[in-house]
């Protein structure tokens, strides 16, 4: 504040910054100032952790029936949420089932956001025909409801954990390419591309070296928004009776099994649904703070 | 041609929109020698710009095409280039300095990796010397601790420091023409002023040749030794630059010199040309101008008038014909 400097050194010191603060720390401090971002964060952390380092953590084996102690409500005789039907720790299937969620989720958006990119990509940098034909697919399949077709496919190439990555996959690939072909659209027109044109540069480097790493925000963004959107397509998936067959517990089968026992047990559906409520809310918290973030139109503010 | 570096012979390009098409170049002649500075002026629609992305090559594949004519570079003609080739020319023997600099840097890179772009498409150089590079010419075109800003994004520099690094880029392989469509536009008068100058200097001290593509006539009188007005398309005079403002042949440029502000008369209103440059599709028979100009006779409406040459200044009006003198 008040410096001997003048003016001129002062506004020139103040132009002289210091080394960068690392990315990972300017991440933190970002993330610090935003307690809903810091929420999502959390909740995708713990949901990591909980995937990663279940069967150490779980009280019980989540698929161990025990008859004799089935139906129990929740604190009861160390069932910190009670057991299902079968006498199964609803704790341990809960923790377990993170786990499917995080693995369906997480390749669901590396598959279906690679070659939606790969389209978009294709379909805006070089137009013509070729993205007249390849954005008339993705409006016919983004006219089918997404679970519905989620849902045929499945009923194709049958349930299972790869197959229904493979068919959300399939049902959601279409948003990437639509967002991404409209940010190259948007790109191609810039005035640094026409520069780096002016400078020499070829059409095929312009694209690799100049375009996609202008790509990288909206894919970070749109990918992590679009998780939530997989884990519970899989659990309305794995309600409907296919994905996640049981025994192997998903919070969509548990909401499945659970469902008969709606009125005299409670803790059976109520406990997967909220687990499905948060993930959900934390990965969208979570992506909004990204948008927030990223968005090089509010980084100056 | 010896001493010509650039040559535009008959020029026409053609946009096409849907199932029309347009012709906004039609027949462009101007030569821009060794060493010299060429102004193109005109208003907004006139085909200024049009005409120096042509000869960069940069004109939109699918929409436009060059019909006719010759762009002549050292000898070699543009227009007919392959693709390959014309990447060596740009930005190592003819650059480009585009209008806005807040939008010609890419956001994600460095300055320090874009302006290394065109050394590493051209010059076959090691990082080391790169850099080097980068930094001399940042300072010659006067950016203070260029060794700190190669490492900055665009973001964090303001709009006359990133015209300043766009003119670097520019410079950065030696070119022998330099194309600079409004470089000042964008910026407020004071930095206007400095990057103008600075470019001045670097043209004298590089022995190149710059082509100034311009709106305002107060640039074009700073900066240019010989200039060219377009309107609609068309070439409609060129002369050297005192004799331009002293003795305008063109009706239009007469306006243009009309309707700049000056210091020491304090009008009332400023003159205006009334009217506006008519679309390419709007333009039929007769002079291109004749529909706004205050001197217009029958046969203006008519007739397209010639070329009329009094030694270096051209001009394409009817007013030139048979009484010269009649005409100031």
């Amino acid at each position: 504040m008040a410096s001997s400097l003048p003016q001129g050194e002062q506004a020139l010191d103040q132009s002289v910054k210091p080394k960068q603060p690392s990315k990972i720390a300017e991440f933190f401090s970002n993330l610090s100032r935003s307690w809903t971002g810091m929420l999502g964060f959390s909740i995708i952390i713990l949901l990591v952790l909980l995937s990663i380092f279940g069967p150490w953590i779980t009280p019980y084996d989540p698929e161990h029936a025990e008859f004799g102690k089935k139906l129990l409500p929740p604190m009861t005789d160390g069932h910190l949420l009670g057991t299902d039907q079968l006498g199964r720790d609803i704790f341990s299937r809960i923790i377990m089932g993170a786990r499917v969620s995080v693995i369906i989720g997480v390749a669901t958006v590396c598959i279906a956001g690679l070659i939606g990119t790969i389209v978009g990509i294709i379909a805006g940098y070089f137009r013509g025909w070729i993205d007249i034909v390849l954005m008339r697919i993705v409006d016919v399949q983004l006219s089918f409801p997404f679970i519905l077709l989620v849902l045929v496919i499945n009923a194709i190439i049958g349930t299972g954990l790869r197959n229904i990555i493979i068919s959300l996959a399939i049902g959601g690939w279409v948003i990437f390419a639509r967002v991404i072909r409209s940010e190259v659209l948007a790109l191609r027109e810039k005035e640094f591309i026409t520069s780096c044109i002016a400078t020499g540069v070829s059409r095929l480097e312009i694209l690799v070296k100049h375009i996609v790493p202008n790509l990288f925000t909206p894919m970070i963004i749109l990918a992590s928004l679009q998780i939530g959107t997989y884990i519970i397509a899989e659990a309305s998936i794995s309600f409907l009776g296919f994905g996640v067959q049981p025994p192997t517990p998903a919070w969509g089968n548990m909401l499945n099994e659970g469902k008969d026992y709606i009125f005299s047990s409670w803790w059976l559906i109520t406990f997967p649904g909220i687990a499905i409520v948060l993930t959900a809310l934390g990965v969208n918290l979570f992506g909004d703070w990204l948008r927030d973030t990223l968005d090089p139109e509010l980084k100056g503010e | 041609m010896s001493d010509a570096i650039l040559e535009v012979k008959n020029l026409k390009i053609q946009f096409k929109s849907g199932k029309e098409t347009v012709q906004p170049i039609r027949g462009v002649d101007f030569t821009l020698k060794k060493g010299e500075t060429l102004g193109v002026v005109g208003e907004s629609g006139s085909g200024k710009s049009v005409t120096s992305l042509a000869v960069m090559g940069l004109l939109p594949e699918t929409s436009s095409e060059i019909v006719d004519g010759e762009i002549n570079f050292n000898g070699k003609d543009l227009t007919k280039m392959k693709e390959k080739q014309f990447r060596k020319i740009r930005g190592n023997e003819i650059s480009m300095i585009f209008q806005e600099p807040m939008t010609s840097l890419n956001p994600v890179f460095t300055i320090g990796q874009q302006l290394s772009e065109p050394l590493r498409q051209h010059r076959n150089m090691s990082k080391k010397e790169i850099e080097k590079e980068i930094i001399d010419v940042l300072n010659q075109v006067g950016i203070p601790r260029a060794e700190q800003i190669i490492n900055e994004y665009p973001h964090q520099l303001s709009g006359g420091m990133r015209q300043r690094v766009m003119i670097s880029l520019a410079l950065l392989c030696q070119p022998e023409l330099m194309i600079a469509d409004e470089p000042t536009t964008a910026l407020d008068v004071t930095i206007q002023a400095q990057i103008l100058e600075l470019m001045k200097d670097i043209k004298d001290k590089n022995d190149m040749s710059l082509l100034l593509i311009t709106h305002d006539l107060g640039v074009v009188a700073e900066m240019c030794d010989r200039v060219v007005v377009m309107y609609a398309g068309e070439i409609v005079e060129v002369a050297e630059i005192n004799e331009l403002f002293d003795e305008p042949r063109h009706p239009y440029t007469r306006g243009l010199i009309d309707s700049m502000p000056t210091q020491n008369a304090r009008k009332e209103r400023l003159y205006s040309i009334s009217g506006q440059v008519p679309k390419p599709n709007e333009i039929t028979k007769g002079c291109v101008f004749a529909n706004r100009c205050p001197l217009a006779f029958d046969k203006c409406f008519e007739e397209a008038p010639p070329v009329f040459e009094k030694g270096d200044h051209i001009s394409k009006c009817w007013l030139q014909d048979s009484k010269e003198g009649e005409v100031v």
